[in-house]
């Protein structure tokens, strides 16, 4: 069983503009899908979820319009905007960035003298 | 076009927001509903299933706000909205609310009614002046020769004026023959006094030196409040006649609204020019304004542009210098000192401008100090309270919500008590005012009575409340919000056992209001204690079988000399009466409080030994008709009361115990000369003490009622004491005599002695009330203050405690780890409290004479040196003793299970 690991400020935007860019999305629908693609191992707060939706309308990442979910229920449907696409690219190129360095770090062995 | 399109866009603003917010809420509401949808699908009913995630959801009402900001809205909005949220959240804890409202509302309800008693006193200009800034007054009566010396000082001044003030008047308004005359106290001024104070009238004209000459028709200038009290706001007040201690004149103005004149701390409802005919005013007989060394007259000066007040008190020194020397009536005066105090004018009550910085400095302080102790209650209360909220902020925060924001939202909740309170805090000042406003205190001139605090006060109090507002909210906001969230998220099922004792901001702040919470119930003991053990007065009989009243034929039109005769007469004939053992007059009360009497420097001749004392004028038999016996020599008699005013003749005079002892020591003190500012006087008698109002000084020095005084009675009148036999009603008697005598003479202020004293002692009892319920505010809040802070650290360690009952510690040992802690506090904030108290008594009595003896007697008393801190110690441990024992009864079971 994964442990759940915490999580980092701003790294909830990166995971939503992720999850939206496989395909338009409601907020549960956005919540669901994180937890897919990560197997599990990220569970977001429920309430943290949509405050970061309207931040990323605001700042123009996203753009919203209503529709019918698959429930038939009305719902508010979430897409990339081109300004959106590029973002994910730059985030999820400096993650990867970040990442390796620090695993390299964690990886060193001490040099022999 | 530009008014009309943002007028339209705030329209638009608004329209949007709310179609935000319903957008919102459908928003989330769908959510739930596809949560539930999911629910449904694993087996749960629907209803099981919505409730189920309406739980899992959470914070409903917080997400949808931070929906709100992240979505963004003008400034305007989102305080709003923090407001509304932060009511909200109050009505969710109406415990503390309550406690908090009720804190600020004393604390500021105090402190309004400091600011306008006090400081709004000796800080607001005097209304319709327009000079009132240049404006500085002599601090000692001058005559009006030198007045007419210092108005060639063009350089100086650009106007001086002269005025007495306190001066009653005998007042009959037109109209009625046989009405009685008022009694109406007013100022004597010289023709330029309304141009030195720049002051227009709202009708008719006010005095001016070209208009009003001597040999004039006598003309005067009312107030505002003479004009609607007694003239009913007549439209044809101007030009009427009325009658000024019997003699006609003519009203030939009406100040401004609110205009009481120069010294308004004693209103004056009268100007009568200094050119008028003696007859109407005694004080101007004599030919008192030719005399050089009569010194009667204040001045009252309005400073040159650019000269400071120093530097004129610097030029009249000189010039009074000068002309004291010139003066060949003037005793030999070899001393260095200043011979003139110049005092800023411009206000109520004239001060030096040193001792106004510094009482202004002194009323801040205290309003400090009051609001300190509230605020800091507040600010632990928000303390504990953001620490409960720590998780849910942690989680905001965490997920990017601006802490700014956060800050700015729990602020809001403090600010808005803060305001609360403030409108509580201003309906108790208003209510105090009100009260106030009832007693009247015994004086024999009017002083300014209307305390209810007015628009002025209540934007104080708004200004006070926010600065407070922001003040206590700021750090337990900061606190709250910390950066470091990790902690918080973990902490749920961990244990936080601190390693030692860190003296957290919490401990800080409960110490602090411990000890200003002392200080205050200290300093108001004092003066608590001070103040009822010096008013006790004790008479030889029985208060109720003496009758007081008092006279002034010469302002009813009565010649000196009739006067005189009529006041050798009178006793006599009073004695009469049937039932009536003694008479006697005096030229004030027996036993009176007069809050302007200064003791006076009183110089044995021979010794130049010098004390101070209380001058009484008495006439002959005084002290037998209070039934107390002389210890030495003889009292004043007829005799002695026809002596002539000029100084021609030694006027004799008795001291009282504590006078003569300072003065002579053990020596005997009769047939030895003594003499004061004026004159010399031989000693006759020496007296008890008896007690003289709020003073501990019992030095008394006695002169005897001369012609003088029979010509210009002071401000009450001549008092005529009778005292009768026990039991006897014999006031229907004394009337009759009187009108025997003279039927229109008009006898005032009619009162048995036991009358009088209660009248005195009340206002003790008000003074002692107000000290009162202040020292106790204090104790009140630091006892609150202690049980919240204690429960709440027996909250936090809960599992601690839980931890150490079940490892087998008993309930006393529990109950001792608790109150360990508070204790500590306690003793160190008595210390400090102690020491804060001396200081600040120290202060208060070097500032103020009128505390110093309330304040000396006070600390002596071992009462309250010891009681007073065994009561806030005992309040305070009595108030976290009932957390204490809850923490006892904790079941360690169901502590180690909590979450």
């Amino acid at each position: 069983m994964t442990r759940q690991a915490q999580l980092l400020p701003g790294t909830l935007d990166l995971l939503i503009l992720r999850a939206v860019s496989l395909g338009p999305l409601h907020g549960y629908g956005i919540l669901l899908r994180i937890g897919q693609i990560s197997g599990n191992a990220l569970l977001i707060e429920q309430g943290a979820l949509y405050p970061g939706l309207f931040r990323l309308v605001r700042q123009g990442l996203l753009k919203a319009s209503w529709g019918t979910s698959e429930n038939n229920r009305r719902a508010k449907f979430y897409e990339l905007t081109a300004a959106g696409r590029k973002r994910l690219r730059e985030e999820t190129d400096n993650w990867n960035r970040l990442a390796s360095a620090i695993g390299a770090a964690l990886a060193a062995q001490p040099q022999e003298p | 076009m530009k008014g009309l399109n943002s007028f339209r866009f705030r329209i638009a603003t608004l329209l949007r927001r709310s179609r935000m917010n319903a957008e919102i809420e459908d928003e989330l509401r769908s959510h739930i509903q596809h949560r539930a949808d999911d629910l449904e699908r694993l087996g749960l009913g629907r209803a099981e299933a919505e409730r189920r995630a309406r739980i899992e959801f959470g914070g409903y009402e917080n997400v949808k706000e931070e929906c709100r900001e992240a979505a963004g809205g003008t400034l305007i909005e989102s305080v709003l909205q923090d407001f509304r949220f932060a009511f909200r959240m109050l009505r969710k804890s109406p415990g503390f609310a309550l406690v908090g409202i009720v804190s600020l509302g004393l604390g500021m309800g105090l402190t309004t009614t400091v600011y306008s008693t006090k400081w709004e006193l000796i800080s607001r200009e005097l209304p319709a002046a327009a000079n009132a800034r240049r404006l500085v007054m002599a601090e000692k009566p001058v005559s009006y020769y030198y007045i007419q010396r210092y108005r060639d000082q063009k350089n100086l001044f650009t106007g001086v004026a002269a005025f007495q003030t306190g001066v009653p008047f005998n007042v009959i308004l037109q109209g009625d023959k046989n009405a009685k005359p008022e009694r109406v106290f007013g100022q004597l001024v010289s023709a330029d006094y309304f141009s030195v104070l720049g002051v227009h009238p709202q009708r008719g004209r006010v005095f001016s030196p070209e208009l009003d000459k001597p040999g004039d028709a006598p003309v005067v200038v009312i107030s505002d409040r003479f004009w609607r009290g007694r003239l009913n706001s007549s439209p044809h007040a101007v030009g009427q006649m009325l009658r000024l201690n019997g003699q006609p004149a003519t009203i030939a103005g009406i100040t401004p609204r609110n205009f009481n004149g120069a010294l308004s701390i004693n209103p004056a409802e009268l100007f009568v020019p200094i050119t008028v005919p003696a007859a109407l005013a005694p004080e101007l007989a004599n030919d008192v304004l030719d005399q050089r060394n009569a010194r009667e007259f204040l001045g009252l000066m309005c400073l040159a542009p650019g000269v400071t007040i120093e530097s004129a008190e610097a030029g009249l020194d000189a010039i009074t210098r000068h002309l004291d020397e010139l003066d060949p009536s003037a005793p030999p005066r070899a001393d260095k000192g200043r011979r003139v105090t110049l005092l800023l004018a411009g206000t109520g009550v004239p001060l030096p401008p040193q001792l106004k910085r510094v009482l202004l400095g002194f009323f801040a302080v205290m309003i400090g100090l009051i609001m300190a102790i509230a605020c800091m209650n507040l600010a632990n209360m928000l303390l504990a309270r953001g620490a409960n909220r720590r998780k849910e902020l942690a989680i905001r925060l965490s997920v990017g919500a601006s802490r700014f924001r956060l800050i700015r939202q729990m602020m809001s909740e403090g600010i808005l008590l803060s305001l609360l309170g403030a409108v509580a805090g201003f309906a108790l000042a208003y209510g105090l005012g009100l009260l106030k406003s009832h007693f009247v205190p015994p004086t024999a001139l009017p002083q300014e009575s209307d305390f209810t605090p007015d628009g002025q006060a209540a934007i104080f109090v708004l200004a006070v409340a926010v600065v407070c507002g922001i003040g206590f909210s700021l750090a337990p906001a900061l606190r709250a919000t910390k950066a470091d969230v990790t902690p918080a998220l973990k902490e749920g099922p961990a244990l936080h056992l601190p390693g030692y004792r860190r003296l957290g901001l919490r401990n800080l702040l409960m110490l602090a209001q411990i000890t200003g919470s002392l200080m205050l119930l200290l300093i108001t003991g004092f003066l608590v204690l001070g103040i009822s053990r010096m008013s006790a007065v004790q008479t030889r009989f029985d208060p109720h079988s003496m009758y007081l009243f008092s006279f002034d034929p010469v302002r009813e039109g009565y010649t000196p000399e009739k006067a005189q005769a009529l006041f050798e007469k009178l006793p006599e004939q009073l004695g009469t009466i049937s039932g009536v053992r003694t008479v006697a007059l005096a030229a004030q009360a027996p036993f009176s409080i007069e809050d302007e009497d200064d003791p006076i420097q009183v110089t044995a001749q021979d010794s130049r030994i010098r004390k101070s004392a209380f001058e009484e004028t008495v006439g002959a038999g005084y002290f037998a008709a209070l039934g107390e016996p002389l210890l030495a020599g003889r009292e004043f008699t007829e005799l002695d009361q026809r002596s002539p005013a000029d100084g021609s003749k030694i006027l004799p005079a008795v001291l009282s115990q504590s006078a003569a002892r300072g003065l002579f020591a053990n020596g005997n003190a009769i047939g030895k000369r003594v003499r004061d500012a004026r004159q010399s006087y031989e000693v006759v008698g020496v007296t008890h003490d008896l007690t003289k109002g709020i003073g501990v000084s019992q030095s008394i020095i006695y002169l005897p009622l001369t012609q003088h005084n029979f010509a210009r009675p002071p401000a009450d009148g001549i008092t005529i004491m009778v005292r009768t036999d026990a039991g006897m009603d014999a006031l229907s008697g004394i009337r009759r005599e009187i009108a025997s005598v003279d039927p229109q003479l008009n006898i005032f202020n009619v009162r048995t002695l036991n009358e009088e004293l209660e009248r005195s002692r009340s206002s003790e009892r008000f003074a002692v009330n107000t000290y009162g319920g202040i020292g106790l505010f204090g104790l009140v809040l630091a006892a609150v203050g202690l049980a919240g802070v204690t429960a709440y650290a027996v909250a936090q360690r809960r599992k601690e405690i839980g931890i150490r009952m079940a490892l087998g510690a008993r309930k006393a040992q529990v109950l001792g780890l608790v109150l360990r802690e508070a204790a500590c506090l306690v003793g160190a904030g008595t210390i400090l409290g102690f020491l804060g108290a001396f200081a600040l008594a120290k202060m208060l009595s070097a500032l103020t004479s009128v505390f110093v003896d309330a304040l000396d007697i006070g600390m002596d008393d071992p009462r309250m040196l010891i009681g007073a801190p065994l009561l806030l110690a005992g309040v305070t441990l009595l108030a976290c003793y009932m957390p204490a024992r809850s923490a006892a009864r904790i079941d360690p079971l169901r502590a180690l299970r909590e979450e």
